[in-house]
């Protein structure tokens, strides 16, 4: 991976705002933990016709290899499609699929400081201390990402289409064929799996929406007072059952707090409930469970292919191997559980 | 001096974590010092056991198959019945490793072709396999993991 430089972004910047001068950038500093990019912040400061500018700047570019091969266009407009509604998202800047001025694609955006996101940092003070209103931020964000009509949001003519009968063919045939393609040893539980959930389909969505994709403990931004500030990788946002985005927000690979308590916050049904009012969707309890294991075949792809790219050298990110090894099994004893085998 | 792994690995995992990490002035490098460390740490925990588990869940799978081999159909039967007699002979991981990778394989055949079927005998069957594979979990469960 080739180096990048305040110098060299600055350069690219200035191609962007051709009506500012002294373009400038410091303070870059990569971000660890982008397993599905490499993510860097950094000052920018200018000269507009207006007077000086000064902005804080997260960059988003696409690594050799990553946990999650997907298009950043699709992210961004994900982003966009979401800016200044209920559904709190940083301000997206600009997008390059050129690789040509940084070597690989990327874009940028604002950066939204002076939050937390480890889902470690909340089951201590002083934010153990409201995770049901945390909970409640979480889950109706959720409910309002599953409102939200694709059509109005912008993000049709972006995001592939799919009728509600197929949506979850779409995305077993999808993680089985990463799966078949990168599993570096046999998985008999998650093929198990994947068999009951070919065997017993769910019912079409009352309505396709957005699915954003990587909903959890983990991807959001948040303060001391239990408010969400900024939802965070959408990289593998799509059009799909909105109770896809609610499984995976259950699964119990996030229950941080080696309890029953979902994403470290509150119990499934708590959780459940709070989505249901905000969506003003309903969770069909079969619909569900189908959508629960489902994102443990997910898990499972996204661990095994994390695998394959550092045991291959593809990207050798400490964050691939880690996660890799640590969720492989837990997500094996989760699917085991919602099979009634554990 | 025979270097004890467990030891070694635990001691740099230790240093990396708690004297490098917070000296390093990149947060990129701190964090992925620490996640390294945290991998290390895993090794610890995995070092000892893993052959062990290997060979056990080895010995387990070609016990099924001893069991199942009567019961499957033609191409099925003879090749459970092959892998039921095969022994561990070599205990390097790498060996233990890539017969457990050829059981694992055969055993999600065996499943496969089991859940379709019927009769006492097949049930008995498909709930050892499962028995097993929660097993498998067991003995692969880390210790930092959230489930």
């Amino acid at each position: 991976m080739s180096v990048l430089t305040e110098d060299r972004i600055a350069g690219y910047i200035a191609t962007r705002l051709p009506d500012a001068s002294n373009v400038h950038v410091d303070a870059l500093s990569q971000i660890v933990g982008g397993a599905s990019r490499e993510t860097y912040r950094f000052r920018l400061t200018y000269d507009a016709p207006t007077g000086p500018v000064e902005r804080r700047l997260i960059l988003r570019r696409d690594p050799p290899d990553s946990l999650i091969d997907t298009e950043r266009h699709i992210e961004f407009a994900a982003y966009r499609a979401f800016f200044g509604s209920a559904v709190p998202v940083p301000e997206m800047i600009w997008l390059e699929q050129d690789p040509a001025p940084l070597d690989h694609p990327f874009f940028i955006a604002a950066e939204i400081s002076g939050f937390e996101s480890s889902p470690m940092a909340l089951l201590a003070p002083p934010y153990a201390d409201h995770a049901e209103r945390l909970a409640e931020r979480k889950w109706t964000i959720l409910g309002e990402i599953g409102r939200a009509d694709p059509a109005a949001v912008g993000l049709v003519d972006v995001m592939e289409a799919v009728p509600p009968d197929q949506c979850w063919r779409r995305e077993l045939d999808h993680w089985e064929t990463i799966i078949d393609a990168d599993e570096l040893e046999p998985q008999p539980i998650i093929r198990a799996a994947i068999r009951w959930l070919r065997a017993h389909p769910p019912a079409p969505p009352k309505k396709v929406g957005v699915v954003h994709g990587d909903y959890r403990t983990g991807n959001f931004l948040y303060d001391a007072e239990g408010e969400i500030h900024g939802i965070l990788d959408w990289e593998m946002a799509h059009l799909g059952d909105p109770l896809e985005d609610l499984g995976w927000s259950l699964n119990r690979i996030w229950c941080w707090g080696a309890d029953d308590r979902r994403g470290g916050l509150v119990s499934r049904e708590a959780a459940i409930a709070i989505w249901e009012r905000a969506s003003g969707l309903t969770a069909d309890p079969a619909d569900l469970h189908w959508w629960e294991l489902f994102n443990c075949v997910k898990g499972q792809g996204i661990w095994i292919s994390s695998a394959k790219a550092w045991s291959y050298g593809a990207n050798r990110e400490p964050i691939l191997a880690f996660s890799a090894w640590r969720m492989l099994n837990s997500t094996d004893r989760a699917a085991l559980d919602l099979m009634g085998r554990l | 001096m025979t270097p004890n792994p467990m030891i070694v690995l635990g001691d740099f995992a230790g240093r990396l974590m708690q004297v490098l990490a917070p000296d390093l002035r990149s947060p990129y490098l701190a964090g992925s010092t620490a996640l390294m460390a945290a991998t290390m740490g895993m090794m610890v925990e995995e070092w000892d056991r893993l052959a062990a588990r290997l060979a056990e869940e080895n010995a387990a799978l070609r016990a099924l198959f001893a069991q199942a081999a009567p019961l499957a159909p033609g191409g099925l039967a003879t090749r459970l019945d092959d892998l039921a007699k095969g022994l561990d002979a070599d205990l390097r991981v790498s060996s233990l490793q890539a017969a457990n990778n050829t059981l694992r394989a055969a055993l999600i055949e065996l499943q496969a072709w089991a859940e379709d079927q019927t009769g006492p005998a097949v049930m008995a069957l498909n709930k050892a396999i499962w028995a097993e594979l929660s097993t498998s979990t067991d003995r692969r469960r880390l210790s930092a993991t959230p489930f």
